[in-house]
């Protein structure tokens, strides 16, 4: 039972051990998750802006490049037939002159068209034969162009078709600088700019770049969108919708955003104004991609944590087998080292016995005899008194043997012992009362008993008990013949067995000494003995792992009873040789 | 045989180193009314040389009965036995064990050594001498022993 709970405290504490390194692992483990999932974030949103600032600056240099072509467009000779153009429109050595110019600064497919207006916004020449009529953006971009005396940028505008342009304006100016008329390059957002916003370095499911712009009081998204068709110059979000990272770029913010987008959904984004243009350039990627990379990452790092916790599983329940390997050889080192004690003890003890049988009974030998011839050769020289000393010396020697061999014979109970077996105690009583015929014939005392039961007894020793206890029993006897009953009784683990007598009884008050080794309650004279039978019956019903004890009251006889389990757990003693 | 047993007393060994047993044995024989002639021993080397004929003992008598005890200086009672009843010249004497001790060991070892009988000193004087003369009256005159040897 102790040896059980010390185990389990051990278990307990080598679990404890586990729990808090595995405990430790998932602390590293989920510091280390957010700290993937921080740098995971941090690089996404220095893609983001290394995206951002590449849109932003390519824009910037496509308009800085347009507004430089149709800048160089009013050149002399240009402006030269322009003039001649604008008073009179039909003359065909201007238009014709004009017509090469507007061909060659269209640079090939660069420009879709290019176009010389009056200041009011009619179309003079054009390269398409059938140009896009003039729209609002267009005629807001002239006015801006002619006010200013230079060239400009328009807004996004739509032809009937549904295709989107921009137009770069410029004044052509007389010799006095004052704008007669306008030179238009336009281009097709398809061909540059748009693939320029839409295409991304890098693969990505959702990740897109949006080129918004201010209008009143809601944001116009001037591009097409990866997650909606149709939305260029369409699609408008009020202002006031501050979820939006593009709100948050036309209203002047830059930087890192974190909002929902136009589709409602969470998304990391980086904001960018375009430099010296009405617009704002929004890198944007699902956060749901972002958390779908982090979740591989903690994916990965709880396999990683469950396996550390495994291994470290594994070398806990090692180590703690060492330690319990270690201890169980320690104990058993332990064990070895008693019982090589308790054989050098028991054979200190058998020398002894030799010693006290052999060694100390012949001198005693020596003075009883010697006392006894003293007494027969001078008889008659010798007074009264002197025989009665002799007397004296003899019985002191006698009585020092008996002391001796009582002594011997309560030793030999742990070192003589031999082993447990199944016996019929019936049988033993039988063999004690046989013991006993002289006494009991004597006595003529009256023997009863109930059935007894089978018992894992030593045998020799168990018979032992039955006849001290069976032979107090007729000692001590009062006035009326000796009445003895024997009984068992089954108490569930164990039997106690009883002898019932009618003898003197004994007072309670030595209910302790009276098992003692010579410990006696009357005198030589009334009740010969040395006292060792009941201290004998003790030490064989402990070997027997029983306990034994009286009920008696003076006068109206005892009843002894013993225990011995059912259980043959009694402490087999080795067979020692017997050293009387 | 009658005449020869008056002519020639019973010739006795007895192997004790205890002084106070060797009178109270010499005691016990003197008184018997058998004609015997006691030798006394007090060690196994000394038995040994005795029964052998060795040294000192070169005229000694061949015994008719030994009387040993078990525990004596040099050579122990055991050994003595041992050589005694292992030798084809001495096996036949009959040799008694007259000791203290009743350990049951030395009891079983004993007869294993082929003792022809072992007996525990009383404590009690009368005791001790009835012992001694019931061993001589026993083996000298109620056991048939082998036929005397002249040497």
């Amino acid at each position: 039972m102790e040896k059980d709970k010390t185990l389990d405290s051990a278990v307990l504490r080598w679990v404890a051990v586990f729990c808090l390194v595995a405990f430790a692992f998932i602390i590293l483990g989920l510091l280390y998750y957010r700290y993937e999932a921080k740098h995971i974030e941090d690089d996404k949103y220095e893609d983001l802006y290394a995206i951002a600032k590449l849109k932003v600056d390519s824009i910037y240099d496509w308009r800085r490049n347009k507004l430089a072509d149709v800048r160089r467009v009013p050149g002399p000779l240009v402006r030269k037939e322009t003039a001649r153009l604008i008073q009179s429109p039909a003359n065909p050595d201007a238009r014709a002159a004009l017509q090469i110019q507007l061909n060659i600064n269209r640079k090939g497919d660069v420009y879709t068209d290019a176009l010389i207006l009056d200041t009011n916004g009619n179309i003079l020449l054009s390269e398409n034969p059938d140009p896009a009529p003039v729209g609002k953006a267009t005629k807001e971009a002239i006015g801006i162009a002619i006010k200013d005396r230079k060239e400009v940028l328009s807004d996004f505008f739509r032809d009937p078709k549904g295709v989107i342009y921009l137009d770069a304006v410029a004044p052509i100016p007389d010799n006095t600088g004052k704008p007669i008329a306008i030179v238009i390059l336009r281009s097709k957002a398809a061909d540059f700019l748009y693939p320029l916003i839409q295409t991304w370095p890098t693969p990505s499911r959702t990740a897109e770049t949006l080129l918004v712009c201010r209008d009143g009081d809601s944001i116009l998204f001037l591009n097409e969108l990866r997650h909606r068709s149709n939305t260029a110059l369409t699609l408008r979000l009020p202002i006031t919708n501050t979820t939006l990272p593009a709100v948050h770029a036309v209203l002047g913010e830059s930087g890192k955003f974190f909002g929902k987008d136009y589709r409602g959904t969470e998304v990391l984004a980086y904001l960018l104004p375009v430099h010296q243009s009405p617009w704002f350039v929004v890198t944007k990627v699902d956060s749901e991609e972002i958390l779908a990379e982090v979740k591989y990452r903690a994916w990965a790092i709880a396999v990683i944590i469950i396996l550390l916790i495994l291994i470290s599983a594994g070398l806990i329940k090692s180590v703690y087998r060492n330690r319990q390997e270690a201890e169980r050889k320690l104990a058993e080192e332990r064990l070895k080292e008693i019982m090589a004690e308790l054989e050098r003890s028991n054979k200190d003890l058998e020398q002894f016995a030799y010693v006290a049988s052999h060694d100390l009974q012949e001198p005693l030998r020596m003075v009883s005899s010697y006392t006894q011839l003293l007494a027969e050769r001078y008889q008659g020289q010798l007074d009264e008194k002197a025989q009665k000393f002799i007397d004296y010396a003899v019985d002191g020697a006698t009585r020092m043997q008996t002391l001796i061999n009582d002594l011997l014979a309560y030793s030999r109970v742990g070192t003589r012992g031999k082993s447990m077996e199944l016996t019929d105690t019936h049988d033993l009583l039988g063999q004690a009362m046989k013991n006993l015929i002289v006494t009991i014939e004597k006595s003529r005392a009256i023997i009863t008993n109930e059935e007894l039961p089978m018992v894992q007894v030593d045998a020799v020793q168990f018979v032992q008990v039955f006849q001290n206890l069976i032979n107090n029993a007729i000692k001590f006897r009062g006035d009326d013949i000796p009445r003895i009953h024997i009984s068992a009784r089954d108490h569930g683990q164990e039997w106690v067995f009883s002898i019932k007598d009618n003898g003197i009884g004994i007072d309670n008050k030595y209910a302790d000494r009276i098992f003692i080794i010579f410990q006696r309650l009357h005198t030589r004279q009334d009740y010969p003995g040395t006292g060792i039978g009941l201290a004998i019956c003790k030490k064989i019903v402990e070997r027997h792992n029983g306990r034994i004890w009286f009920e008696s009251e003076p006068g109206k006889g005892a009843t002894f009873f013993f225990t011995i389990p059912k259980e043959a757990s009694g402490n087999v003693h080795r067979n020692t040789a017997e050293t009387n | 045989m009658c005449t020869e047993t008056l002519l020639k007393p019973i010739e006795i060994l007895l192997i004790e180193d205890n002084p106070g047993d060797i009178d109270l044995t010499r005691m016990a024989l003197e008184t018997s009314k058998i004609y015997n002639a006691l030798s006394v021993v007090n060690d196994g080397e000394e038995a040994m040389a005795f029964l052998r004929k060795k040294g000192d003992y070169a005229e000694a008598r061949r015994p008719d009965l030994v009387l040993l005890d078990l525990n004596l200086p040099r050579k122990s009672g055991r050994e003595v036995l041992a050589e005694i009843k292992s030798d084809d010249d001495l096996k036949q004497i009959p040799v008694v064990i007259l000791t203290t001790s009743k350990n049951e060991e030395d009891i079983i070892k004993s007869y294993n050594l082929h003792a022809n009988c072992y007996i525990t000193k009383p404590i009690d004087l009368k005791q001790f001498i009835k012992v001694v003369q019931s061993i001589e009256d026993f083996w000298l005159t109620i056991v048939k022993l082998p036929p005397r040897r002249n040497d």
